[in-house]
């Protein structure tokens, strides 16, 4: 048996993973070889030495880390153990983002609203529609006064469809027309302040639809002009 | 009446406790019993943070590893079918999440800092390693001695390395070696008298010698 063979077999020797029938064997050569003893020495304190080696202690913060997985794995695989427990880990995990999601917009959502109520609140009673005017057809709320009856044509004057645009007059007259649709009185805006029997007859003889506010009848006022053929106009 | 082989030849009654305890741990496991993830803790913890550490000489990636492993057996539990121990799977796992990190580091991290460490984890694990009941002088001697064969780990080659330290520190069998580095129990007996032979020659005539065999004059054969 030689030296290199046996020391070969120490390493296993000492691990007791040599045959029954070699171990004497090698264990007589051990003993009576200086070399294969001192090998077998310093194997010997090598495995003491390996052995002595303290095991080192484990960190506290992995300590921590490793107690936060466990826990997470934990929540985890209790939550897969059963349909209901799926069905709970998911309404949990939904009720969870809702919360993360409303709490940062919850409260300047709600404040918001409540902010534009309560300005709508100071604000409505001094809300004001402007009043319409010009040649902007009437609503169904707000009607101008119009010609029920047209008159027949005195003296050549005649009553025609109006035709505001681009129009001179002699003379202007803004009539007041009140709810029973009569005219109640007149105001030159343009011309002479002096008017002809015949055009104040035929403005008296002339009955209007009166204004409605609301569909009630109201005042209102009827602006009319004429120069040699009478004409009328409305302004509002 | 007897029900299984131990309970005819009495024999192997720890390594039964070892599976029963085994059996009881997974099975606690795979119903979520709280107190299951801390046993598992309590029992492996230790054991696979000194074996990471010492595969990869840096307590940061050890403990990276150690998350690793944990989140692996935690998440693989249902799927262990008991056939090798609780102790040799989580070991494997350990060896490969090793390996893995090893490849890792020689890619990226030796030019990264570590910053998230406090004052107390950058102190060399060695120096907080208890040793009671000894004296100054032997205190002195271990502790030089420990230093030296830790040394001497960190330069031998790692296929080596891991070998002798499954053997010698976690003291475990050929067999389960063999089952946790997946390979045969011939290369595992190779692995390990390659790696305590580098070991003897990086630590030759530093280590203290212990009584062996009492020398009789004899002719060699």
């Amino acid at each position: 048996m030689s030296c290199e063979y046996v020391q070969e077999r120490i390493s296993p020797l000492l691990d007791h993973q040599v045959a029954p029938e070699e171990r004497g064997a090698v264990l007589a050569h051990i003993e009576c070889c200086r070399t294969c003893n001192a090998h077998y020495e310093s194997m010997v304190s090598l495995r003491g030495a390996l052995r002595s080696v303290n095991a080192p202690p484990v960190p506290e913060r992995l300590n921590q880390k490793l107690r936060v997985l466990a826990s997470h794995e934990h929540a985890r695989r209790v939550s897969r153990l059963t349909l209901k427990a799926r069905v709970d880990h998911w309404r949990g995990r939904i009720h969870l983002v809702m919360d993360n999601i409303m709490r940062p917009f919850g409260l300047p959502a709600a404040s918001g609203l409540v902010s534009a109520v309560l300005l709508f609140a100071l604000l409505a009673p001094s809300l004001s529609f402007a009043r319409r005017t010009g040649t902007d057809e009437a609503t169904d709320l707000v009607t101008l006064p119009q010609f029920s009856v047209a008159s027949p044509a005195v003296n050549g004057l005649k009553i025609e469809d109006p035709d505001p645009a681009g129009t001179h007059f002699e003379t202007v007259l803004e009539l007041q027309i009140s709810p029973e649709g009569k005219v109640w009185d007149w105001r030159v805006v343009q011309g002479s302040r002096e008017l002809t029997p015949d055009l104040k007859q035929m403005i008296l003889l002339q009955t209007f639809k009166p204004a409605t506010f609301f569909g009630r009848p109201a005042w209102g006022t009827f602006t009319v002009g004429y120069r040699h053929e009478f004409r009328y106009i409305v302004r509002g | 009446m007897a029900t299984s082989i131990f309970d005819l030849c009495g024999d192997r009654p720890a390594e039964n406790t070892a599976e029963s305890d085994d059996f009881r741990l997974v099975e606690a496991l795979r119903s979520g019993r709280e107190e299951a993830y801390e046993e598992l803790l309590t029992r492996f913890s230790q054991p696979v943070y000194a074996l990471a550490l010492r595969l990869l000489d840096d307590p940061a990636g050890a403990s990276d590893v150690v998350q690793e492993v944990f989140l692996k057996v935690f998440r693989s539990i249902a799927s262990f079918r008991g056939q090798s121990t609780l102790k040799t799977w989580i070991y494997r796992i350990t060896v490969n999440e090793a390996h893995n990190a090893r490849r890792w580091f020689f890619r990226h991290r030796r030019r990264e800092v570590d910053l998230d460490t406090n004052p107390e984890d950058t102190r060399d694990w060695k120096e907080n390693i208890p040793d009671e009941g000894r004296t100054p002088f032997e205190q002195a001697f271990g502790s030089e001695q420990r230093h030296m064969v830790e040394a001497a780990l960190e330069k031998i080659n790692p296929v080596f390395r891991e070998a002798v330290v499954l053997r010698d520190i976690s003291d475990l069998s050929y067999e389960e070696i063999a089952e946790i580095l997946g390979v045969s129990l011939g290369t595992v007996k190779s692995r390990i008298l390659r790696g305590r032979e580098a070991l003897r020659e990086e630590l030759a005539g530093s280590l203290k010698p212990r009584p062996a065999l009492r020398l009789v004059p004899k002719t060699a054969e």
